[in-house]
């Protein structure tokens, strides 16, 4: 059983983390640092310093003293060249007089300077490598859990509190990071290998678990809990000499969990650093297993250590001793950042020598070591200037530049973080943030409580991009005939969570296939799926009213049997969404009674509905938001609509073209004559034995019908209409011919003609504005609006010669900018390039001469307002 | 001998100028009433540290291909005011002009670039549209396949965008300032204005009143609440905006990443440091406390963009409250109602990169009275006047 | 004939489909013998959606089995203790209510495929098996 490191085989032994059997097999040296690229080697053995990234399995910046070890594992060292033992970079620790505190605010100004230094340090800069951009995806998950209470940390104050509340008969939830098995009392669910990165807003718990199964890499659980109990317990972290950062120096929890979890014997002579007189038990456990206690020494008699990639002594005041170990009994802190997080004030207590928790938010408590701070000060937090002595291992920031940086007047423990980098590192300050305080303090002459603690963020510790986004499935929305058109070969655009065929590929390109369909509508027939238009019914007595609230236009008066087009507007005039309003018809008694002939069918809009119902259509895109202002605007007034969302429930085509009423009259017993359905009437009817509403409505200028159905009969009834037909050469249109057909015919499309700064006015649709309504949304704007000058005006435009604006193209009146092309493609119809755009008051007029950038160039448009095909609408009509 | 950036001052009885919030706009305005109009005795209060609001919270993307007549040559000015500002204030603040992309995943945002792209090269910034294959090739690590739910269709790259250090920005500003002895004052919370015949008399403070020639409000996300306080109301809502930051990687991406569609921007600091943002919380708040479902979006959409990040550790994540206004475009000028109680507020998500110009054009206003072309379009009137600027669909991506 | 909205996919598992109050229904996708030992055994999901309301914009599945809740927190943070809750289910807002055998969860039909699709993946730690109208009156048997 082994792993690899850089290539060569390292054995493995049960119960390994990747960093015990490196040690175990020789390692000293297992990063280099950040800044200076000087030796490091293991620190805390649990996962709270950066002194053991190395890259495993292809991820970077990995924790290997608390990754499992497993055979085949590839692991790297990162950020050093060419190997760990040497590295060329280390030079740089030759030149830290050039590189003091803030040295790279204060050289390189010149601009041009700066860019050729910027680059040499982008070059050096960074820890681990990125994974190349085809490197293996893993599998993470999210999982939700709800808890009377969660207790995070499995520690004896956890655990009793887990049981505690568990007697109680509280559903109890334990989150620890270590590998445990759940007790034979399982009184609560445990999570192990699991660790509690945030405290969110309503007691909610981020909390990442590794391996919850062996399918997955990662899963993140939310858990949401009526009480928090605290008990993270206290970490250590090292103490500030010079040469503190050498390899061998460690902090007693590592040489204990070296000794105690891995058997591994971590040095042969050892100097302890601690406040404790006497013989600490950390100087039996060394004895042990067999290491000579050279001395033990308080820590404000240590000097330095000495050695260059491994400690071979420290020199202290009472003298100098010779060790491959030195063991730090270090600065115990308590784990409280999750506490701070949910609001708890952090309090200095001089005798434990640490900040505790004071003033706990409701329903979260604290116990165990991360309360009560029994801790013992290992140390006055005093450490004097000097460019050896480690602060902050993570970014190699030294005593000496905190004490330069409080000189230079960054004297708040903030800006001081901010200015050094002090604490912003990947251990995320637990190493460094106490010491970087004492010294603050000590240099600005205040205690230690002012100085305070700069803000606990989450998450911490850190979480992968992988477990926060979760399983990453991203929605897709299908309409109910998705598959008829893929076996018809459409060509997909996404709008939002809808796929929509952007064009059936027919052709050898996408202009043909487009020209194809173009034809087949305005020749001969051709059906597109309009499934993806918002779809609402309006039931009760007050529902005209509602609508007449709403929309610009007027619905109270809209006869059965009618459909009206309709705009909506927000409160300043601008237009917010468009679509159709259908009041199908009703009989005597007034009830929705389906085709006008018969009783036979009941459309679905209107099933058991009655007179005082319509149909609304809006835009694919507006559809919630539309049905949340119908909501927000009926909420309060006691008016009795029900409003009633079938977006899904239907599916939607639109059949259109000379030939449409052929081929509908094959499937229907609906009479579709001028005199019996005329322009812009709807029906109920049934359709291939399938009920419908049908409605007249001419989007694309061709006579034809949109037929709304069961969305359960939406394969079949497409089916139908194909069948039907054929002999007429039906062509199934997607997206892109339906805008090419409209543009023609002038139609607006809100979202695409129109943006959010659009009025019906400028929009050239005053029509649908009927200020004689009492009231209605933007009613007072529209007002002022429809006497104003407008600054701008949607156009239609023919282009002069042959070449084809794109969408967007900008519109130019004296090589002045004046405009946009909101719409262009080549018409048919016209044989020139056509389109619509936003156009400077000035250029609005009829005939008025435009420039339009085509490839960069200005090109010679002309402005019309006129309608490009059949101005008059007798096709809609025949 | 270290040199102090700034010096720790007593707070005097009376200033010609009295600055609310200490943060890139304040601290742009005094540089500037100091530098150019030899006003001196001005005094800038902020209620937290120096850099404690947005300045010091912002992604720091700095660009000026915006949208409209309006918008474009003002960013631009300041774009150009930042490229000379190390040199200008003798203190590096860091801008990396590595070049700026905004994606298209949808036909709809691919044609707003456009018109972007086409309105900046008529107004002179150098802004063009890219197809994915070019992207690739300058965003090696990018995913620009088909498997994406919404492949990358084009870019509007924007060679002179890039990023700044923000707290560079910030000390540079104020010990500029420092230097002219305009005095800062952080810890110094503002808790009402004194009105009287329509001018601001009196700044009351947690540490004392000042009397005060002019007043202004710059105040970002408290905008609101300052000028309330001065009985000038505004058509301003606060929203929380987020980002959050990773674990340093050796450098791989020296190109800033905007995805309007997927609401997130990405760019890789010189530390190797992802920094990751993200729209804004679509609910009003003040609050800065950050939340677990913006920060699950952020990470699911940036691996969208770059899958092989799965692994990377995110650090550290945070808020701001953001200043927005109807119009996605800033307010600045003097109160209709209070002669001397000026505003330059309404910089939402985006007025990091705006501020050394806005902070030239207000401090014109305040030593001149005139109003300079540049700011005319954002004036507190315009509302009332329903002439709203058009940058939404250009500001509507933080940054 | 009307269809559910995951009639391709049923096709496509390999379904036998019969006819049933006029819709097509999945009565199996290999042998409702082993389909419910093994929703019995772990978790399976069947598309009910045939069992409608007019006019209803959802599509129906029943989730079942022990590993029933342990699939379904994983995509959604709705609690599961409660018998009808509205939220989102794999990013998509449906209705869960309890249901004898497990769940029942009310999917806008043109999201259904979708969620459908996560549910097997997110089943896949529990080997989640589909199960046709079939294994599904033996369970309530
Ligand atoms: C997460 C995030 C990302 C962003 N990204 C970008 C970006 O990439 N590019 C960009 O251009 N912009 C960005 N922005 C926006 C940008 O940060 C702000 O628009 C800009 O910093 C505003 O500067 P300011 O000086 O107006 O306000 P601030 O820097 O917020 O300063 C206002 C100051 O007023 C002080 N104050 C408030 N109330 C009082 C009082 N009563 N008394 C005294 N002082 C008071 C505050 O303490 C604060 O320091 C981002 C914002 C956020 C939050
Ligand atoms: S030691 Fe890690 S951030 Fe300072």
């Amino acid at each position: 059983m082994d792993i690899r490191f850089n290539g060569k085989a390292i054995p493995i032994q049960e119960g390994d983390t990747v960093a015990s059997a490196l040690y175990r097999a020789g390692q000293r040296i297992f990063t280099r640092s950040f800044k200076y690229h000087r030796p490091r080697g293991l620190l805390c053995c649990s996962g709270h310093c950066p002194n053991c990234l190395m890259n495993v399995d292809g991820i970077p910046n990995v924790r290997t003293c608390i990754t499992p070890a497993r055979a085949g594992m590839a692991v790297k060292h990162q950020n050093a060249r060419p190997s760990l033992d040497f590295d060329y970079l280390a030079i740089a620790q030759q030149f830290d007089w050039m590189m003091p505190v803030g040295w790279y605010y204060k050289n390189f100004t010149n601009p041009r300077m700066w860019h050729l230094a910027e680059a040499q340090i982008r070059k050096v800069a960074g820890l681990g490598d990125p994974p190349p951009p085809d490197a293996p995806e893993a599998v993470y998950e999210h999982a939700h859990m709800q808890a009377g209470v969660a207790v995070i940390g499995a520690g004896p104050a956890g655990l009793n509190a887990a049981r505690e509340a568990a007697s109680q008969g509280e559903r109890v939830v334990v989150v620890d990071d270590q590998p445990r098995t759940t007790p034979g009392d399982s009184s609560y669910t445990l999570l192990s290998r699991s660790y509690c990165f945030g405290l969110y807003e309503g007691n909610l718990l981020g909390v990442l678990q590794s391996e919850p199964h062996s399918g997955a890499r990662e899963r993140l659980v939310h858990i949401r809990a009526k009480r928090i109990v605290v008990a993270t317990g206290a970490y250590e972290a090292p103490l500030t000499f010079k040469n503190n950062d050498l390899p061998g120096i460690m902090l007693s929890t590592a040489v204990w969990r070296l000794i105690h979890r891995h058997g591994i014997q971590p040095g042969t002579s050892a100097v302890i650093i601690s406040n404790e007189t006497g013989d600490s038990a950390i100087a039996a456990e060394l004895r042990n297993v067999g290491i000579a206690v050279v001395a033990t020494v308080p820590p404000s008699d240590v000097l330095e250590a000495t050695g260059s990639k491994h400690v071979t002594g420290l020199r202290t005041r009472r003298g100098a001793f010779a060790c491959d170990l030195v063991v730090m009994c270090g600065h115990r802190i308590p784990d409280a950042g999750l506490l701070s997080q949910a609001g708890a004030k952090l309090e200095w207590s001089a005798e434990a020598g640490a900040f505790v928790p004071t003033e706990l938010p409701p329903n979260i408590t604290a116990v165990g070591d991360v309360a009560h701070a029994l801790v013992r000060a290992a140390s006055t937090l005093v450490s004097m200037p000097n460019k050896r002595t480690f602060v902050c291992f993570c970014n190699d920031v030294t005593s000496q530049d905190i004490c330069d940086s409080v000189a230079e007047g960054f004297d708040h423990i903030e800006l001081l973080k901010r200015y050094t980098t002090t604490t912003m590192g990947p251990c995320q300050g637990r190493m460094c943030q106490l010491q970087a305080i004492g010294i603050c303090a000590r240099e600005t002459g205040r205690a230690i409580q002012e100085t305070g603690v700069t803000t606990s963020r989450p998450p911490n510790p850190g979480v992968t991009l992988g477990a926060l986004g979760g399983a990453r499935h991203h929605p897709i929305r299908r309409t109910p005939m998705h598959y008829q058109h893929e076996e018809l070969g459409a060509v997909w655009m996404d709008m939002g969570d809808w796929k929509r065929p952007r064009y059936y590929k027919s052709a050898q390109t996408e202009r043909e296939s487009i020209l194809r369909e173009y034809h087949a509508v305005r020749q001969a027939v051709g059906v597109i799926d309009v499934s993806t238009l918002g779809k609402l019914s309006l039931k009760g007595r007050d529902s005209g009213k509602l609508l007449d609230k709403v929309y610009t236009n007027r619905f109270s008066d809209l006869k059965p049997g009618r459909v009206r087009y309709a705009v909506l507007c927000d409160e300043a005039g601008i237009i917010l969404d468009d679509g159709t309003i259908s009041r199908p018809l009703a009989d005597a008694r007034g009830y929705n009674t389906g085709d006008p002939g018969g009783t036979r069918s009941v459309a679905p809009s209107v099933s058991a509905g009655t007179i005082d119902d319509f149909f609304i259509t809006t835009t694919t895109g507006n559809l919630d938001f539309v049905e949340q202002w119908l909501e927000w605007w009926l909420a309060g007034a006691g008016w009795d609509v029900q409003i009633n969302n079938l977006t899904s429930a239907l599916a939607a085509v639109n059949l259109a073209g000379p030939k449409a009423r052929e081929v509908l009259s094959a499937l229907t017993s609906c009479g579709l004559s001028n005199a019996e359905f005329p322009y812009m009437a709807c029906r109920n009817a049934e359709v291939a034995g399938v009920p419908a509403l049908l409605m007249r409505i001419g989007f694309v200028g061709e006579t034809g019908w949109e037929i709304h159905y069961p969305a359960e009969s939406g394969e079949h009834l497409w089916s139908a209409l194909m069948d039907a037909g054929r002999p007429f050469g039906i062509c199934p249109f997607g997206v892109e011919a339906q805008r090419l057909l409209r543009l023609e015919k002038r139609h607006v499309i809100v979202g695409v003609d129109t943006d959010a700064l659009t009025s019906p006015y400028e929009a050239g649709m005053a029509w649908v504005v009927k200020h004689d309504k009492a009231d209605f949304i933007g009613k007072f704007a529209l007002g002022k609006l429809e006497s104003a000058q407008a600054q701008q005006s949607l156009v239609g435009f023919t282009m002069n010669a042959n070449q084809i604006p794109e969408d967007g193209a900008a519109i130019l009146v004296n090589g002045a900018l004046a405009g946009r092309v909101t719409s262009a493609r080549y018409s048919p119809a016209v044989e020139k390039a056509i389109g619509l755009a936003w156009v400077t008051a000035g250029a609005a007029a009829e005939g008025a001469q435009i420039e339009i950038r085509v490839a960069g160039a200005p090109v010679r448009a002309t402005v019309t307002q006129r309608v490009f095909y059949d101005p008059d609408g007798a096709r809609l009509r025949m | 001998m270290t040199e102090r950036m700034w010096r720790p001052r007593s707070l005097q009885s009376s200033y010609d100028v009295v600055i609310i919030g200490a943060g890139i706009h304040g601290l742009a305005t005094a540089y500037y009433l100091g530098k150019r109009h030899g006003v001196k005795k001005i005094a800038l209060l902020d209620k937290g540290y120096l850099g404690s609001g947005n300045s010091g919270r912002n992604t720091a993307i700095l660009r000026s291909n915006y949208r409209t007549p309006e918008g474009i040559p003002f960013y631009d000015a300041s774009v150009k005011l930042y490229e000379q500002m190390s040199q200008e204030l003798g203190w590096n603040v860091l801008f990396s002009q590595c070049g700026h992309l905004t994606l298209a995943h949808t036909d709809s945002s691919l044609i707003g670039l456009r018109v972007r792209a086409e309105n900046n090269q008529v107004l002179g910034v150098d802004s063009k549209l890219i197809f994915p294959d070019e992207i690739k090739r300058m965003v090696p690590a990018i995913d620009i396949s088909s498997r994406a739910r919404f492949p990358i269709m084009a870019a509007l790259y924007h060679p002179p965008g890039g990023v700044i250090r923000h707290d560079a920005v910030v000390w540079g500003y104020a010990r500029a300032c420092d230097r002219m002895d305009i005095e800062i004052h952080p810890y110094t919370e503002v808790t009402g204005i004194r009105v009287e015949k329509g001018r601001a008399l009196c700044v009351a403070t947690t540490r004392g009143n000042v009397a005060a020639g002019a007043v202004l409000n710059v105040t970002a996300g408290w905008a609101s609440t300052i000028s309330k306080m001065a009985g000038v109301p505004l058509p301003i809502v606060s929203h929380q905006l987020q980002a959050c930051v990773t674990e340093p990687l050796k450098p791989f991406l020296d190109k800033v990443i905007v995805s309007a569609t997927l609401h997130v921007y990405v760019n890789q600091t010189d530390k190797g440091e992802l920094v990751l943002g993200a729209e804004i919380d679509p609910y009003q708040s003040y609050s800065m406390r950050s939340t677990l479902p913006t920060l699950e979006q952020i990470a699911g959409h940036t691996l969208d963009l770059f899958p092989q990040l799965h692994g990377l550790r995110v650090l550290r994540q945070w808020a701001g409250v953001c200043d927005m206004t109807p119009d996605y475009a800033p307010i600045i000028g003097r109160a209709e109602e209070v002669e001397n109680f000026y505003m330059d507020v309404g910089w939402g998500t985006y007025g990091f990169k705006a501020g050394p110009i806005a902070g030239q054009c207000t401090a014109e206003l305040i030593a001149t009275g005139k109003t300079p072309a540049l700011i005319q379009a954002f004036s507190p009137g315009r509302f009332r006047a329903g002439r709203l600027v058009g940058e939404k669909a250009a500001a509507a991506v933080s940054s | 004939m009307k269809r559910s909205a995951l009639h391709r996919w049923h096709e496509k598992a390999g379904a036998t489909l019969a006819e049933e109050n006029g819709w097509y229904v999945p009565l199996r996708y290999s042998n409702a013998e082993q389909e419910a030992g093994a929703v019995r055994g772990s978790v399976g999901i069947c598309d009910l959606s045939h069992l409608h309301e007019p006019l209803s914009p959802y599509a129906r599945f029943l989730i079942a089995g022990p590993n029933t809740r342990a699939v379904l927190s994983k995509l959604t943070s709705l609690n599961l203790d409660l018998t009808k809750a509205y939220g989102s289910v794999a990013h998509v807002r449906s209705l869960v209510t309890r249901h004898e055998l497990g769940f029942l969860l009310m999917i806008p039909r043109d999201y259904a495929e979708s969620v459908w699709e996560s549910l097997l993946h997110a089943g896949e730690e529990f080997h989640i098996t589909v199960f046709g109208l079939e294994a599904s009156r033996r369970l309530e048997a």
